[in-house]
């Protein structure tokens, strides 16, 4: 018989089943729902931040109009630097954020500069219901990392066992036909199967995120689909393993479960744990703290000078002098930031520090390498937020130059100035840097993969498989 | 005859390799989670205590300066570490442990740990509830799912039966058995709890606690129960450990996920800055029809009027004062609007995670355990609402203050620390148990509907059992 006419007649055998074409199907079904999920989540974000950044340009050229016409406000760079002008900057999109919302809820994409410190856009503000939040994103990357392998245990668990049980295997070795060649007809046909739609899945998924159809978004389809599949297969390959040596279904099953249970729950989580232990994120409460006391001393030091325009209402003192009040802001600005400055420093190290450690630690669990590769091709892996807030540090820096600079001397805004004002260039997502460093996982999963197979065909040869050395019915 | 099905159910799970070898890795699992969470609360605890100390005594210390600049300056209110939060840590890493206090604003909480949180943060965190919520669970359907379906395929389920047991004394019997292993396993994480709890906070928490182990007690049941419902009902023991573990999978994984994700989409909560937005349009426009602008106008005249003067500078009071209240006044109801909108949109989602639950009973038991360890989205709202009733109180007085001891165009005036300590600080006081089980009505319900459902088909399946014989 031909090794096409094996397959086949084993796809047609399991059409027939009544579980595995319906679960195959859900597969299909909940991975487009959380592609229109993700979609809609993305989204969500893209047009806050577009509206944002609409109303900030509308904003600026009604500045710049009243500046031409000499109007006060529009041409003081203080009132214009710390009341009255707000920029949005937002993180570049990528074309397949949707598939995997990764660390996108809970980082800023869109920090809101105006010329205060750095301190002023640190987290995340936007109001959210934490519940949501704790029980986590449902995701193309989700489906695949921890709801796949499930898929894939169910329809192989018993792929040598089951048969062995039902005495097929013993049957076929009687008849002299090969039981390896057998097992694997058995196995290539639902691996191939599982692939198949969760290739097609994860396309239609991708193509619900509308992205613009160039190289790039090319690349990083065929980097989910080669992840998920080979994740995939790892997964096949552990449960024809375990499917080999178990006495009974029941106990490949229960192994192979427990296999789950490691590697996409426990060690991830342990992980988890591990860095938050060997690099502590510095604390929050203590940030406010010093927050609080370097606003105080930086208060102290001009207290007598803003009692004069009771604190922040310069408008309540019209007559007073406009360029002294935005001198003593600035003053106070400059102290606070003196101050913050290190200890922002300590967040954004400590944010690396934990990167490094689960670089490493990784490698413990595939479940992790796939969320870890799957969250960095979709951009969302906490590395690409880390490089927006540096690009956005940067541009700070110019942005309270700009104006600081002509609050100093005095220098009144100009139609001109709002032409000139710094511009922001997000960076984009990196396809080289992605690609040294989704490929070493990659690799690393084929090789346990294939070394699995390979362990596997060759105890497949054995009789004592075929035929099996141990009564069936379980160990209990 | 229960009592003999039941010792005997017992000693076979003991003998049983699998069990062994779960309950240790339960066990070890145990003790990295108490041993980390106890660490965690301790540090938070003390960050948190220090912090509020600090900022009160930087309250109290900032000197003589103009009352309204004593306002913008502001306090802080922290959140306290509540000693169940050890247990289970609910939202907290979600929420935000810092509430800037000040003048015409109201904020809400920022410095949420899960800024900080690793990339793999999203896998969940080992707490001693989520080992309750979600491993135990698995370790039970390991060891139940043959109890009844394994004992069939063999034939000594008919041989049971024949011998004059009846289906409900198998029942029963297997499920005190199983009961007693899995209390075995749960006895060490309550056990330390208590200890922890007693040393850490006294009996302040204890009909807490005590009504978390009845949960826990009542929530292993219920699973145990659908196990052997499951295992007496499967044609085969394979069948009946394929089933559990699909509903285990799907009710702690997938369908809180599906339920958080269609909660947001039926109900979106609105941006940073969409709410921003609002807020500064409507203090814009004012309240009741009334510009911000009008309406201090019209207490100017009414003012004047009261004490019979044409010009500010004759009141015997600072108008500054009146004008800030007034500015409060507008600026707390358009607050109060927003917050509540806000509020209302997460309370939408948080019903369609409820009306889920329906499908998981671990998400009723989270919900419950979340409330009765003071983690709960209720308890942030008690510390957020109770920071706000302060903030106000703290801006009146200072108003006053202004209002009554200077008069208008007294830029001088200045206040000292007999002011700052008669605003005094916020001091958080817990909810009373009462109010946090009002909260649980929704998960409460869908607890007992699955224990009706369980105890109904259970019935019939022992009753289908008897049958047999």
């Amino acid at each position: 018989m031909r090794s096409a006419d094996l397959l086949v007649g084993e796809l047609t055998l399991l059409r027939r089943e009544q579980i595995a074409p319906w679960v195959l199907f859900g597969l299909l079904l909940a991975m487009v729902f959380a592609g229109i999920s993700g979609r809609m989540i993305v989204n969500e974000q893209r047009m806050v931040a577009i509206a944002a950044s609409e109303e900030a340009g509308v904003l600026v050229d009604s500045l710049k109009l009243q500046a031409a016409a000499g109007a006060e406000t529009a041409r003081s760079p203080g009132a214009v630097a710390y009341s009255v002008l707000s920029v949005p900057v937002t993180k570049a999109a990528t074309p397949l954020e949707g598939l995997a919302i990764g660390q996108s809820d809970l980082l800023p994409d869109t920090y809101r500069l105006t010329a205060r410190g750095a301190h002023t856009f640190l987290g995340r503000t936007d109001p959210e219901n934490s519940l949501r939040l704790l029980s986590g994103n449902f995701d193309v990357a989700f489906l695949v990392v921890w709801v796949l392998p499930l898929l894939a245990i169910g329809l192989l668990f018993d792929v040598v066992v089951g048969e062995r049980e039902r005495g097929v295997l013993s049957l076929a070795m009687v008849a002299g036909a090969s039981a390896g060649r057998f097992v694997w007809h058995k196995w290539w046909s639902r691996f191939l199967l599982l692939a198949g739609v969760t290739t097609v899945s994860i396309v239609l998924a991708a193509l619900i995120q509308e992205p613009a159809l160039t190289a790039t978004t090319g690349y990083l389809l065929a980097g989910w689909i080669l992840t998920s599949l080979v994740y995939l297969a790892f997964w096949c390959a552990l449960a024809l393993f375990v499917s080999i040596g178990a006495s009974s279904s029941e106990t490949a099953a229960t192994r192979l479960v427990g296999a789950w249970l490691v590697f996409v729950v426990l060690v991830p989580t342990v992980t988890n744990l591990i860095a938050g232990s060997v690099a502590p994120p510095p604390s929050r409460v203590e940030l406010t703290a010093t927050l609080r006391e370097a606003t105080e001393q930086a208060d102290k030091a001009i207290a007598a000078e803003r009692d004069r325009w009771f604190f922040d209402h310069p408008d309540l003192r019209g007559d007073m002098d406009r360029r002294a009040y935005y001198l003593s802001v600035a003053g106070s600005e400059a102290g606070i930031e003196k101050i913050m400055a290190p200890l922002l420093q300590d967040f954004a190290q400590n944010g690396r520090d934990q990167q490094r450690v689960i670089e490493v630690l990784k490698y413990l669990s595939p479940g992790t390498l796939t969320f870890r590769s799957l969250t960095a091709l979709s951009g969302s892996d906490g590395r690409e937020h880390a490089k927006f807030r540096d690009a956005v540090v940067v541009h700070h820096r110019a942005w309270q130059e700009f104006f600081v600079k002509r609050i100093e001397s005095d220098t009144p805004l100009t139609a001109e100035d709002y032409e000139r004002l710094p511009i922001f260039v997000a960076p984009q997502i990196d396809e080289r840097e992605l690609m040294s460093s989704s490929s070493i996982p990659l690799l690393l999963m084929l090789v346990v993969t294939c070394l699995l197979c390979r362990v596997g065909s060759r105890k497949l040869r054995s009789a004592d498989v075929i035929i099996g050395t141990h009564s069936p019915g379980g160990s209990r | 005859m229960i009592l003999d099905i039941a010792t005997k159910e017992f000693r076979q799970i003991l003998r049983d390799g699998r069990f062994r070898l779960a309950a240790a890795l339960f066990i070890m699992l145990t003790a990295i989670a108490f041993f980390t969470a106890s660490q965690r609360y301790q540090s938070l605890s003390a960050e948190r205590t220090r912090a509020q100390q600090e900022v009160a005594l930087q309250w109290m210390e900032q000197g003589e300066k103009n009352p309204h600049s004593a306002a913008h300056y502001g306090q802080y209110a922290f959140r306290p570490a509540l000693p169940l939060a050890f247990f289970d840590s609910g939202v907290q890493a979600f929420e935000g442990v810092s509430i800037w206090l000040e003048a015409h604003k109201r904020n809400y909480a920022v410095g949420r740990p899960a800024d900080d949180m690793s990339p793999l943060a999203r896998f969940g965190e080992i707490s001693l509830a989520y080992m309750l919520q979600v491993l135990l669970p698995l370790i039970l359907v390991l060891i139940a799912y043959p109890s009844f379906a394994a004992e069939r395929e063999s034939g000594t389920l008919r041989q049971v039966m024949a011998s004059g047991v009846t289906g409900g004394q198998l029942f029963v019997g297997k499920f005190v058995g199983l009961s007693a292993s899995a209390l075995l396993l749960m006895l060490p994480i309550v056990g330390f709890s208590l200890l922890a709890l007693g040393w850490s906070s006294g009996a302040m928490w204890l009909s807490h606690a005590v009504l978390l182990c009845t949960l826990y007690l009542w929530y292993v049941g219920l699973m145990l129960g659908l196990a052997l419902l499951v295992s007496a009902v499967a044609a085969t023991a394979r069948t009946a450990l394929l089933i559990l573990l699909i509903i285990w999978a799907f009710g702690n994984f997938v369908v809180p996920r599906i339920a958080a994700d269609m909660g947001r989409l039926a109900s979106p909560t609105p941006s940073a800055d969409a709410l921003l937005r609002a807020i500064e349009n409507d203090l814009a426009a004012g309240i009741d029809g009334e510009t911000p602008a009008a309406k201090i106008e019209k207490r100017r005249r009414q003012l004047h009027a009261l004490y019979k003067v044409s010009s500010d500078a004759e009141l015997p009071i600072n108008i500054q004062g009146v004008i800030f209240g007034i500015q409060d006044e507008i600026s707390d109801a358009v607050y109060d609007r927003h917050f509540s909108a806000l509020e209302a949109a997460i309370d939408r989602q948080i019903d369609i995670f409820e009306a889920a639950s329906i499908l998981s009973p671990r998400m009723a038991v989270m919900l419950v355990s979340q409330e009765l360890s003071g983690t709960s989205i209720g308890h942030q709202r008690q510390f957020a609402n109770g920071a706000e009733a302060f903030r106000r109180e703290l801006m009146g007085t200072l108003n006053r203050d202004i209002t009554l001891n200077s008069r208008s165009g007294d830029n001088a005036y200045r206040s000292s620390a007999d002011l700052w300590r008669e605003a005094g600080e916020y001091r958080f006081v817990p909810e009373q148990l009462g109010a946090s089980i009002a909260r649980c009505g929704a998960p409460l319900t869908v607890l007992v509907l699955w224990s009706l459902l369980i105890g109904g088909l259970g019935w019939a399946s022992a009753r289908r059992l008897g049958t047999i014989g």
